[in-house]
Formats: C-alpha cells, sequence, structure tokens
C-alpha cells in the first residue's frame, strides 16, 4: 500500500488533459480522445490492482472466505 | 500516529481529487476512488485488532462465534457496498449505487437467513 498511489493518478490524470487540450488545439481531435481513453484505462487497471489488494486484505481481517 | 495519517490523507485526496475532477471527470473519480482504498487500507489494521477482541468478548460471554461470524460478514459487505454506491454517486450514477445497495441488502439478507430459522426454532421449541 503506497501514499504515491494516488499522486500517481492524479498526475497521470493532468498529464492526460493537457495532451488532450494541446492536441485538440492542434486540430486533432481523433487523437486527443484516444490519449484521454489510453490514460483513463491505464489509470482504471492501476486502481482495480489495488483495488483486488484491498479485497483480499478485507477478506482475511474478516476471515470470510 | 493513525488519526494524523488518516486526517492528511482525506484532506489530501480530497483536494486532488477536486482539482483532476475539474479537469477531466473520469479520472476525477479515479483519484476520489484510489482516495478511497487508501483510507480504508489505513484503517484495516486496527480494524483488525477490534474484531479479534469482540471476538474474544463473544468468547467469554459464550456466544457462538458462528453468529459473530455473520454480524461481521454483514458488516463488511453493508461497508464495502456503500463505499461502491457514494462512489457511483459521486459520479452521478445514482441509479446504479442504488442498485448496489439493493444487491447488498440481498446478499445480507441471504447470510442472516441462518439466523432467522434458528431463531424460529427456538421459540417453536419454547411453545407446548
Amino acid at each position: 500500500m503506497n501514499i504515491e498511489l494516488i499522486f500517481q493518478i492524479a498526475g497521470i490524470g493532468i498529464l492526460t488533459s493537457i495532451l488532450h487540450a494541446l492536441l485538440k488545439q492542434a486540430g486533432k481531435e481523433e487523437y486527443a480522445f484516444i490519449v484521454t481513453l489510453a490514460g483513463v484505462a491505464i489509470a482504471f487497471i492501476m486502481v482495480i490492482q489495488v483495488l483486488s489488494q484491498l479485497f483480499n486484505q478485507v477478506k482475511s481481517v474478516f476471515s470470510l472466505g | 500516529m493513525e488519526a494524523l495519517q488518516l486526517v492528511m490523507l482525506g484532506i489530501t485526496a480530497t483536494m486532488l481529487a477536486l482539482f483532476v475532477r475539474e479537469r477531466n471527470k473520469e479520472f476525477g473519480l479515479l483519484v476520489s476512488l484510489a482516495g478511497g482504498i487508501l483510507l480504508i487500507t489505513l484503517i484495516l489494521e486496527p480494524l483488525g485488532t477490534v474484531i479479534m477482541g469482540l471476538r474474544g468478548l463473544a468468547l467469554r460471554g459464550q456466544v457462538s462465534l458462528a453468529y459473530i461470524d455473520i454480524v461481521l460478514k454483514a458488516t463488511a459487505i453493508a461497508f464495502l457496498t456503500e463505499f461502491a454506491a457514494q462512489i457511483c454517486q459521486d459520479a452521478g450514477e445514482g441509479a446504479l449505487a442504488k442498485k448496489v445497495e439493493a444487491g447488498g441488502k440481498v446478499l445480507i439478507l441471504l447470510i442472516a437467513l441462518p439466523i432467522f430459522s434458528s431463531v424460529l426454532d427456538g421459540l417453536l421449541a419454547l411453545l407446548p
């Protein structure tokens, strides 16, 4: 469990939105959309991994199944 | 000092989520979700100690551990489903939030059924 996770995700988010704005301004709107989608996918996968770790821990603490 | 860590993490996560949500709604949700997960992970160890203590109390009070386990399971289900439902609501998906909550209620009823049948058995045994 690392505290840096939120900073990483916030960083990816800000970076993605900057790239999105740049690409949009350069006229390449489709690329902007793809970049945003890729960023969301990457951050989502990171969050899902931590979420599954959390569920395993919750299962062991509550000793469910 | 866990209380301090909790407060700092909560405030920091809120600030970040607010900042990112304005630029990009999906990332705002992800930041808020990640912050929530980290907060829960932080509190998980003290929670484990509390549960051990509750189990000890149950043993001393000679309550069957099975009942305590059912109650703990129900608490865990309620906790997790409320977390997910609140995330859905923060994203504006009130309908989905209600579905998650309803699912949680059904699951809790499911694991509580044995208790109902035990209570019924006990009552029927008391009747002449």
